[in-house]
């Protein structure tokens, strides 16, 4: 198998979003928010973006207990600082290592902090101080759960919804990383069997290379493929 | 930004020196002043020596301050500045934000290749991640030591 990162619709439309939340002039505010299904990727894209485009990115993976105090530590350690004692000082060390730059703070798994109204509206001062990029990454209902804190919602220049792949996608995926060739009825079978992520996909790819090797073929047609053995 | 500076030239014409010392010659607060002296010794170019009380003045409350000495073991001055982003600083990113990661993943989301093999292995020998078993012909690893976003100093060749 290729090991190498597929780029999907979504993963286009991903670098598009961070490009304008980049780019935003002064005034238009640089928040965005991206959600989705899980297993579509939207953490590895993000990860793989931070790799390949930017060279201090930071990413902060949100945990269900987090409160304010503790998402500013874990921040301020991200960002290269030596977290102070007070919350305060804490506060304002992030203020100080953001404002100015174009570091973009990637938060994941940002559903769990809709619970907490001190700590989502903790980001949105950082944001407005600083006016740094945010990214919020969140699961399939994050939109309908920060709609509730409308300051903040206001402030979400892009929205985007991670969605679930395409045949065109599949296509594409399979395309760029599986060593062997798939006809297009062999495309057909997996996406019949419905929630076709990219998890899934390097999963087929990896039967599909297994298959070629024992039986010695250079194209896997659905003819191949055990539906019943492959079904997930 | 400035009182970094700042404290780093006190600091290379000094081997020892007190807390004290370093807020009245730069002339910054006692916190920050500790924020960035904490910085430098958790990076191994200081290290508290002893450690005095300063008196309480009137008006003042609580118990007295603390007035550490330090003594300088580092070089202060080959100190580093944000260097460029090489291999390895990609791949202790990445496998700081995954925790659970094959080689593979490594290599699909930091687009270096030989390095990922190298580097694990090193880090695995020095224990910062381990093995925990296999998926297909792949290892999976974990992180079991995560020191911070800056990777471990490991030297070349052990």
């Amino acid at each position: 198998m290729k090991k190498s990162f597929a780029i999907t619709n979504n993963v286009k439309r991903f670098m598009i979003l961070v490009n304008d939340i980049l780019e935003a002039p002064v005034g238009i505010e640089r928040m965005a928010l991206v959600y989705g299904d899980p297993g579509l990727g939207k953490t590895e894209t993000a990860i793989w973006w931070a790799n390949t485009y930017s060279k201090d990115a930071v990413f902060v993976r949100t945990k269900k207990l987090m409160s304010g105090r503790w998402l500013l530590e874990e921040l301020v350690a991200e960002l290269g600082e030596s977290p102070a004692w007070r919350t305060s000082d804490l506060f304002r060390q992030a203020v100080e290592a953001l404002a100015g730059t174009k570091r973009i703070v990637f938060l994941d798994e940002i559903d769990y902090l809709t619970h907490d109204a001190r700590v989502i509206e903790t980001i949105r001062d950082i944001h407005d101080t600083t006016h740094s990029p945010f990214i919020f990454i969140g699961m399939h209902e994050a939109d309908k759960k920060l709609k509730r804190y409308r300051h903040l919602y206001r402030r979400f220049s892009q929205i985007m919804r991670f969605d679930p792949l395409t045949k065109e996608d599949v296509v594409s995926v399979v395309k760029q990383i599986c060593e062997v060739q798939v006809d297009e009825d062999a495309i057909d079978t997996i996406c019949s069997f419905g929630n076709t992520t990219v998890a899934v996909l390097y999963r087929w790819a990896e039967r599909f290379e297994r298959i070629a090797r024992v039986r010695g073929l250079d194209r896997i047609s659905s003819g191949d493929l055990d539906n019943k053995k492959f079904r997930n | 930004m400035e009182a970094h500076k700042k404290i780093i030239d006190f600091i290379s014409k000094h081997r020892r020196f007190y807390l004290s010392c370093v807020m009245i010659s730069i002339g910054i607060s006692r916190r920050q002043a500790l924020q960035i002296l904490g910085k430098f010794k958790k990076e191994g170019y200081l290290t508290e020596v002893k450690v005095e009380r300063i008196p309480l003045e009137l008006n003042e409350y609580g118990p007295a301050r603390r007035n550490p000495q330090y003594k300088v073991i580092k070089d202060i001055l080959m100190r580093k500045q944000k260097l460029p982003v090489c291999d390895r600083d990609k791949i202790w990113k990445t496998l700081r934000y995954l925790r659970e990661f094959t080689r593979s993943d490594l290599i699909r989301l930091t687009g270096c290749t030989k390095t990922v093999e190298d580097y694990t292995r090193l880090l695995s020998r020095h224990g910062y991640i381990r093995s925990l078993g296999q998926h297909s012909r792949e290892k999976i690893w974990t992180l079991v030591k995560d020191i911070g976003p800056k990777r471990p100093h490991i030297p070349e060749g052990s």
